[in-house]
């Protein structure tokens, strides 16, 4: 197995959401610097990391995996001692209640009413952040006013683990995988110039994405992306399927992949005998829907992790779909050159 | 073992409802590691324990908490190795999706399956548990050569302390009344004045019909008895003339189906011994093991002590350490007035 799963693990446990992402960054800083050529901070928080080619060859290319997961903010105290908190990202109030989260240090519980008291009508409600409140153990309002500030991020708890058939469960899979694996790829040599690019907030909007400011002919975005592959749901509609390898896209929500891309991809894949698929439904989206409209059109690639239970406390991806994902990466970059 | 110890062994420990054998083991072992003589029995899943040799001319008091949890039993696995479950106990189904579960006696980890966007109806009403599936990561095949039908499912997350003297853990419900039986029982021996033959009975099943504690107690026949449970603790969106308050002391039941004189003379001890202790009006039934111990064989008279708890029926139930205190300095007290 190529995926380096201590470091996947130390990555996913860490805590940066949206607009939050320093203790990311700085991890990844540490881990990587000694293997830039250059590398720079820039007002947005992306960490870009310039790696020289051994060679002469003049294509300049990107490879990008963002740095932050979904999380929560505080918004306001409760009478009880309680906070609310709304969303950073794409988190569905379906499947947050009973989660333990962690903010400042400080461990909470996502709690409601009980149902024992709801009437019918309430237990029939669907799933509503305006219901839950996160309970530090504060005693009173004035108790939580002294240890928690308005805007305080909120995490789900480290959760990270192995189980099944090689397969992880975490919070941040999504995409600190992604983070995973351009680590591990900038400690190897390629022919040709490679950038690679750490990215803030793209759970709001792919905001890192659209700042980034380097000039390069490709990008490959390194990303997880949603597998429903249960029982109950038409075969289409499961968009991805677990251990049937990395997933490359030709259209989701954000991008129309260059189709010239997508086919070398695709075939540089099947030279290599690496497992791919792709997603059997139009949807999502990630950082190609920012870098493919920049500098007069990067041609853009993602190649992904089919995902299950996106954007909630447990994500669950497959270690042999990560392998595939990391050597298709590796041979793209080195195909590209020629 | 100290009280911390005792409630995160405790709460650690799995359980659901007719799988009580490693929880009466875990009990009886801190039972006997605080006092070595005890004289415990395993029977039918329930753990009773009788704290003093048996004096004829004493009224014999039982001291029940219910050690079962909530939680779910595996009733199929799927064509693609995913579980699907029954319910044992009822939860707030909008804590499933995505949820960390972990099935059987070797607590395989699992996750609950959740519907992506794509799929998800905007107008969704939450889940039946008849709905769910569970992701433990493998085929079918090895889902089979691991996990069988009718293994139970644990709602589970680990044990931790939060903020002041609160805990968050799972089955506080009602391993927090164990505990608080178990604190009030060094009390009792360590007074050595007991009034009456004390009986400890942790009983099986009460998350589904309360059979544990009938059995039981037809087979002990006390003459009074003291139910230790949890009950609910304000918190937002809870209605707070109906709910007891965290940190503010044991709550002692007072409802048709109790005894008015016993309750009463809780109320007596515990303002007498500065107790801090609320009174929990439950009209009709207590909707604990109170209601059936209390018409075993020719009547028991009966009392709660109920700890008041926050999230009930979640993977995430929060209790006051202070609460579980008073609970058990209000039974010793109790049991040498």
């Amino acid at each position: 197995m190529n995926m380096n799963i201590k470091l996947l693990e130390t990555l996913c446990n860490l805590n940066g959401g949206s607009g939050d992402e320093g203790k990311i960054r700085e991890f990844i800083y540490e881990k990587i610097k000694k293997n830039a050529d250059e590398i720079r901070v820039d007002n947005l928080g992306n960490l870009i990391a310039f790696k020289k080619g051994t060679g002469n060859n003049r294509v300049r290319l990107t490879l990008t995996a963002h740095m932050d997961e979904v999380s929560f903010i505080v918004t306001s105290y409760r009478d009880d001692g309680t906070v609310r908190f709304a969303p950073v990202g794409g988190i569905n109030a379906d499947s947050v209640l009973g989660r333990r989260v962690i903010s400042n240090g400080l461990t909470g519980v996502i709690g409601s009413k009980a149902i024992h008291n709801m009437t019918e009508k309430e237990q029939q409600k669907a799933a509503d952040f305006d219901d839950f409140s996160i309970d530090f153990g504060f005693a009173d309002k004035a108790e939580c006013q002294e240890k928690i500030s308005l805007g305080d991020r909120v995490y789900f708890e480290e959760n990270f683990i192995l189980f099944g058939n090689e397969m992880v469960a975490s919070k941040a899979i999504d995409d600190r995988f992604g983070c995973a694996i351009l680590i591990s790829l900038i400690e190897k040599n390629f022919p040709c110039d490679v950038t690679f690019a750490f990215l803030t907030q793209e759970e709001v909007g792919c905001r890192g994405a659209k700042a980034l400011d380097i000039d390069v002919d490709i990008a490959i975005v390194i990303e997880t992306t949603t597998a429903a592959d249960f029982d109950g749901v038409l075969d289409d509609k499961k968009c991805t399927r677990i251990n049937e390898g990395a997933v490359v896209t030709f259209m989701d929500h954000g991008t129309i992949y260059d189709k010239n891309l997508y086919e070398l991809t695709r075939k540089i894949a099947t030279e290599n005998g690496i497992k791919t698929q792709t997603k059997t439904l139009i949807a999502g989206g990630n950082d190609a829907s920012a870098l493919y409209i920049k500098n007069g059109g990067i041609k853009t690639i993602a190649i992904s992790i089919p995902c299950r239970y996106l954007h909630t406390a447990n994500c669950v991806a497959s270690l042999s779909d990560m392998e595939m994902v990391e050597k298709l990466a590796e041979k793209m970059i080195k195909k590209c050159t020629e | 073992m100290d009280q911390l110890k005792i409630l995160e062994t405790l709460t650690d420990c799995d359980g659901v409802s007719g799988d009580e054998k490693n929880i009466c083991e875990t009990v009886s072992a801190i039972l006997k590691s605080e006092i070595p003589h005890i004289k415990t029995e395993i029977r039918d899943n329930n753990l009773i324990a009788f704290l003093t040799k048996k004096d004829p001319n004493k009224k014999t008091l039982l001291l029940d908490a219910h050690i079962d949890r909530i939680g779910f039993i595996v009733t199929h696995i799927t064509e693609n190795g995913f579980l699907k479950v029954g319910n044992i106990g009822k939860t707030d189904t909008k804590i499933l999706p995505a949820a960390r579960v972990y099935v059987g006696e070797k607590r395989l980890p699992g996750v609950i399956c959740t519907k992506p966007p794509h799929l998800s109806d905007k107008e969704s009403k939450p889940l039946s548990v008849s709905d769910i599936l569970i992701d433990v990561g493998l085929d079918k095949k090895a889902t089979e050569e691991k996990i069988s039908v009718g293994d139970r499912v644990l709602l589970h997350e680990k044990f931790t302390r939060l903020q002041g003297d609160r805990i968050a853990a799972s089955a506080l419900d009602n391993r927090a009344g164990a505990a608080a039986i178990i604190m009030a029982m060094r009390k009792i021996i360590a007074e050595n004045s007991s009034k009456y033959n004390v009986v400890l009975l942790f009983s099986s099943c009460e998350e589904v019909n309360e059979r544990g504690a009938i059995i039981s107690t037809f087979s002990i026949n006390p003459d009074i008895a003291i139910v230790v449970d949890v009950t609910f603790a304000y918190s937002h969106g809870e209605d707070k003339d109906t709910v007891g308050e965290m940190g503010k002391g044991v709550m002692i039941g007072v409802s048709a189906t109790l005894d008015k004189e016993f309750s009463n003379a809780l109320i007596d001890i515990a303002k007498a011994e500065n107790i801090p202790f609320q009174v929990e009006v439950m009209p009709q039934k207590t909707g604990t093991n109170a209601d059936m111990i209390s018409t075993n064989r020719g009547g028991v008279k009966t009392a709660t002590l109920s700890i008041p708890l926050k999230f009930m029926h979640t993977q995430s139930e929060v209790v006051s350490l202070s609460d579980i205190a008073s609970t058990a300095d209000l039974i010793s007290a109790f049991a040498r007035s």
